[in-house]
C-alpha cells in the first residue's frame, strides 16, 4: 500500500477556527441556497395545487387567463361546444373570484378569500372532503372552508367543532361555513372557499351564470389529450383558449416565473447565497494559502508541481463544500419544517433539490478555489528563497 | 510529472558543474548583472562553504545549482544535465534529486515530523516506492539517525528550532540525494545547535558520499568545508584577498572609532604573542591561561579579549609557519627572494640587513631546502 499524505486535509484541520468558519460559512450559503430555491418550489407547487390535484384532462379557458387567481371570463356555452366533440365524457364550468372574508373570531377583521363556485350536480373535485359534503352545498349561503388557509381567516376549524356550527359574512351576506376541505395556500391565494354555483353567484351578485372563469373538461377512458385538445381547439373560436393540463400548469408557472418579480427574486437569493460562500470560502482558502507560501515554495522546491499545489487547493474547496453542505442540507430540512408549518406552503427537502445545490456548492468551492490558486503563483522558491 | 533523469544515479562526474555562469535579474533598463563568469565544479562527498557578504549573488548561485530557476548564460550542470534554459519538467526533475536545506525549516506545520519527511519520500517514482511499513522505517531510520528518534509523531510547533532543522535535514536526505545544498542553515539556530547541525550535515555527506553546497555567514562552521568559495559582487574571488581585506577592514574601524582601546588592544597583543611565544609555540593552555588572566587584570570586554588573542595567536603562527601546512618550495623562496629585493631597494645591501633576512628565514621557517 503506497500511502500519500492527505495534505489537504491536513491544511484545513490546522487552524480549527478557520475551518470552523469556513464550515459555517459555507453553510450559511447553502442554507440560503435551500430556502430560495424551496420557496421557489413551493410557489409553483402551491400555485399549480389547483390545477394538479383534479382529474380533468383538458381545461378552457379566456385568452386573457394568465394566472387562476386572476382568470378572466369567457362563456359558459363554449363549455357546452366543447362537450359535443368526439372523445370528450363530461365538463365542469368553474366560477373564481376573490371575496372578503370577516373572521368569526373578530368580526371588524377582514380579508380577501378566494372563492370556488362549481354546480354539484356537475363532476366535481376530487380533493379529500369535498365530495361527501356537496349536499349541504344546495342550501343557500352556505360554504366550505379551507382548512389550510392562513391563520388571518381566523380559528375556522376548531370554532366549527367547538359549536357544531358556524356562521360569519363573506361579501357582506350572512353564510354558514358547512364543513372543511383541504386546499392550501398558494402566493397568490391566501385562503378558500367552496361552494355551489348557486351560492356564488349570490355572493357575487353582479356575476351571470353564463360567464365561467374555467372550463374542466374530462376525457373518455384511452383518449390523447393532445388529440382531443387540437379538436376542441379547431372546433372553438379564438375567444376561448384550450389547453392540456401540463399546458396549463406551465402557464401558471410561467406566469410566477416571469411576469411578476417573484421567480426573479427566488433566483436572486440563489445567486446571493451562492456569492456569499463564494465569497467567505475564497476568503478562507486564500488565507490559507497566504500563511503557507514559503511551506509550499519549499515544495515546489523539493519537485512538487505546480499542479500538486492546485490539486491541494481544490481538494480543501472539495472538503469545504462537503463539509458545509451536510449540516445545511439538515438545517434546512429543519427550516422547511418550520416555514412550511407557518406559511402552509408545501416545502420539503426532495433528493433532486439536495442533488443540484450539492452541485452547485461544489461549484462555488471550486470558483472560490480558482481564484485562491491565483496566489500560489507567488509561491516560486526562486523569488522566496 | 516531471521526467526522470536516467543518467543521475550512474553519474560519477562532478555533480555539480558551473562553467562562466552569468545571471541578470530584472529586464530593460532595470536589468541588473547578479553573477559574473562564475565558475566551479564539485566533486561527490565535498563540501564547500559558499561565503560572501549580502548581495553577492551565493543565494542566487545557490538557487541555480538547485534547479530553483533556469540558468541564463553560461553553462550549469547538475549530474551532467544542461540547465541552461532548461524547461520547468526538467528543474522539477532535478529537484527530485537534490536535498535542499532552507535558513528556516519551512516544515508544514499542519503535519507531524514524519508526515512532513513523507512528504519528501512520497516524491519518489511509483516504481521505487516501497511498502507502506518498509517506508515508515526508512524514515525512523532518518529520523533516528538526526537524532530525532523520539520525535516521530510529534507536532511540529512540539520541537525547538534546532530539532525542526533536524527534520528538514532528514526531510532532505530521505531519498538519498547526491548534491545537498543548504541555505543559512545555522543562521536561525543558537551557537549549539548550529554547531550540531552543520556537524551533522557534514557527517551526513561523508557516510553518503553526497556533495554539499551550504551558503552561511556563520565563521563559526566554516571549518567543516573541503573547499571554501568566496563570493563578492557577483564574481568568485580569492579567500585570502577576502579575510585579509575582512581584517583590515575591521582593525581600521576599531582605529578610527577607538584610538585609545586600539593602541591598548595592539600593544597587548604585541606584547603577549612575545611572551607567549618566546618558545616559539603557544598552545591551548597558555591561550586559556592568557584569556583568564586578561579577564581578570584588564577592563577589555570579551570579544576584546578574543580579538586580542586572535592578533597574538596570528602573529605567532606566522612566526611558527603556516599552522597546517608549511610553505612549498616555491612559496619560500618567492618570500626570500622578496625580502631580497627590499632590502637592496634603497641600492645598498648591507651587512646588517644580509643578518637581519637570515634571521627572519631562521625565525619563520623558510629556508628554502637547497640552499
Amino acid at each position: 500500500m503506497i500511502r500519500r499524505v492527505p495534505l489537504a486535509w491536513h491544511q484545513l484541520r490546522r487552524e480549527k477556527l478557520r475551518l470552523l468558519a469556513a464550515i459555517a460559512g459555507v453553510s450559511f450559503g447553502v442554507v440560503l441556497i435551500f430556502v430560495q430555491l424551496g420557496f421557489r418550489a413551493a410557489l409553483f407547487e402551491s400555485a399549480v395545487t389547483f390545477h394538479t390535484s383534479l382529474g380533468y384532462e383538458v381545461v378552457l379557458l379566456s385568452p386573457k387567463t394568465d394566472t387562476l387567481v386572476g382568470a378572466k371570463h369567457f362563456a359558459r356555452s363554449r363549455i357546452f361546444q366543447a362537450r359535443g366533440i368526439d372523445g370528450v365524457e363530461a365538463v365542469t364550468p368553474v366560477y373564481t373570484g376573490t371575496a372578503t372574508w370577516r373572521n368569526p373570531a373578530d368580526l371588524a377583521d377582514t380579508s380577501n378569500i378566494f372563492v370556488f363556485g362549481v354546480d354539484p350536480s356537475d363532476r366535481v373535485f376530487e380533493w379529500p372532503g369535498i365530495a361527501e359534503q356537496l349536499d349541504p352545498l344546495e342550501v343557500p349561503d352556505r360554504v366550505l372552508f379551507d382548512e389550510r388557509s392562513r391563520p388571518e381567516f381566523g380559528p375556522v376549524a376548531a370554532l366549527l367543532e367547538s359549536q357544531g356550527s358556524l356562521f360569519t359574512e363573506v361579501n357582506d351576506r350572512r353564510i354558514e361555513v358547512a364543513g372543511l376541505y383541504r386546499f392550501g395556500t398558494s402566493f397568490g391565494i391566501d385562503g378558500s372557499l367552496f361552494t355551489s354555483d348557486l351560492n356564488f353567484r349570490r355572493l357575487f351578485p353582479d356575476r351571470s351564470a353564463s360567464h365561467v372563469d374555467v372550463g374542466l373538461v374530462y376525457l373518455e377512458p384511452g383518449r390523447s389529450p393532445d388529440g382531443v385538445r387540437a379538436a376542441i381547439a379547431a372546433a372553438l373560436p379564438d375567444d376561448v383558449l384550450v389547453l392540456t393540463r401540463d399546458q396549463f400548469v406551465a402557464r401558471e408557472i410561467d406566469y410566477w416565473n416571469s411576469a411578476t418579480p417573484i421567480g426573479f427574486v427566488f433566483g436572486f437569493g440563489v445567486v446571493m447565497g451562492f456569492v456569499v460562500g463564494l465569497i467567505i470560502v475564497y476568503q478562507i482558502l486564500f488565507a490559507d494559502v497566504q500563511d503557507s507560501l514559503k511551506e509550499y515554495a519549499t515544495l515546489k522546491a523539493m519537485g512538487y508541481t505546480h499542479r500538486y499545489l492546485v490539486g491541494v487547493v481544490m481538494r480543501q474547496a472539495s472538503l469545504l463544500a462537503l463539509f458545509g453542505f451536510l449540516p445545511a442540507t439538515l438545517i434546512a430540512t429543519l427550516l422547511y419544517g418550520q416555514a412550511g408549518a407557518a406559511t402552509n406552503l408545501p416545502l420539503a427537502m426532495t433528493p433532486e433539490r439536495a442533488a443540484s445545490v450539492l452541485a452547485l456548492t461544489v461549484a462555488m468551492c471550486c470558483v472560490s478555489a480558482m481564484l485562491a490558486i491565483r496566489k500560489l503563483g507567488s509561491a516560486e522558491p526562486a523569488e522566496i528563497f | 510529472m516531471a521526467p526522470e533523469l536516467a543518467s543521475a544515479a550512474s553519474w560519477d562526474g562532478p555533480t555539480v558543474q558551473v562553467e562562466k555562469a552569468s545571471h541578470w535579474y530584472g529586464k530593460g533598463a532595470l536589468r541588473k548583472q547578479i553573477l559574473f563568469d562564475v565558475s566551479t565544479a564539485i566533486e561527490p562527498g565535498e563540501v564547500v562553504i559558499l561565503t560572501g557578504p549580502s548581495g553577492s549573488g551565493k543565494t542566487t548561485l545557490l538557487t541555480l545549482m538547485g534547479a530553483l530557476r533556469a540558468g541564463q548564460e553560461g553553462s550549469l550542470r547538475i549530474f551532467g544535465q544542461e540547465l541552461r534554459g532548461a524547461s520547468e519538467a526538467t528543474l522539477v526533475g532535478i529537484r527530485r534529486r537534490i536535498g535542499y536545506i532552507f535558513q528556516s525549516h519551512n516544515l508544514l506545520p499542519a503535519l507531524d515530523v514524519e508526515q512532513n519527511v513523507q512528504m519528501a519520500l512520497q516524491l519518489q517514482p511509483r516504481s521505487e516506492r516501497a511498502g507502506r511499513a518498509e517506508e515508515r522505517e526508512r524514515i525512523v531510520g532518518v529520523l533516528e539517525r538526526v537524532g530525532l528518534g523520539d520525535h516521530v509523531t510529534k507536532r511540529i510547533d512540539q520541537l525547538s528550532g534546532g530539532q525542526r532543522q533536524r527534520v528538514a535535514i532528514a526531510r532532505a536526505l530521505i531519498n538519498k540525494p547526491r548534491v545537498i545544498l543548504a541555505d543559512e542553515p545555522t543562521a536561525s539556530l543558537d551557537k549549539e545547535s548550529g554547531r550540531d547541525v552543520a556537524d551533522l550535515i557534514q557527517e551526513l555527506a561523508r557516510e553518503e558520499g553526497a556533495s554539499v553546497v551550504l551558503v552561511t555567514h556563520d565563521n563559526r562552521i566554516l571549518d567543516i568545508a573541503d573547499r571554501i568559495l568566496h563570493l563578492e559582487d557577483g564574481r568568485v574571488r580569492a579567500l585570502t584577498d577576502a579575510v585579509a581585506q575582512e581584517a583590515s577592514d575591521r582593525l581600521e574601524l576599531i582605529r578610527t572609532r577607538d584610538p585609545g582601546g586600539f593602541r591598548m588592544l595592539s600593544t597587548l597583543s604585541r606584547a603577549l604573542a612575545r611572551v607567549a611565544a618566546a618558545d616559539r609555540s603557544i598552545d591551548e593552555a597558555e591561550i586559556e591561561t592568557i584569556r583568564d588572566v586578561l579577564g581578570r587584570m584588564t577592563d577589555l570586554a570579551e570579544g576584546e579579549i578574543e580579538l586580542v588573542l586572535g592578533l597574538a595567536v596570528d602573529s605567532t603562527a606566522a612566526k611558527q609557519g603556516l599552522p597546517r601546512e608549511r610553505l612549498g618550495e616555491r612559496e619560500k623562496a618567492q618570500v626570500v627572494a622578496a625580502l631580497h629585493a627590499v632590502a637592496e631597494a634603497d641600492g645598498d645591501f648591507c651587512d646588517r640587513e644580509r643578518a637581519e633576512i637570515d634571521a627572519l628565514i631562521e625565525e619563520l621557517g623558510i629556508a628554502p631546502a637547497a640552499r
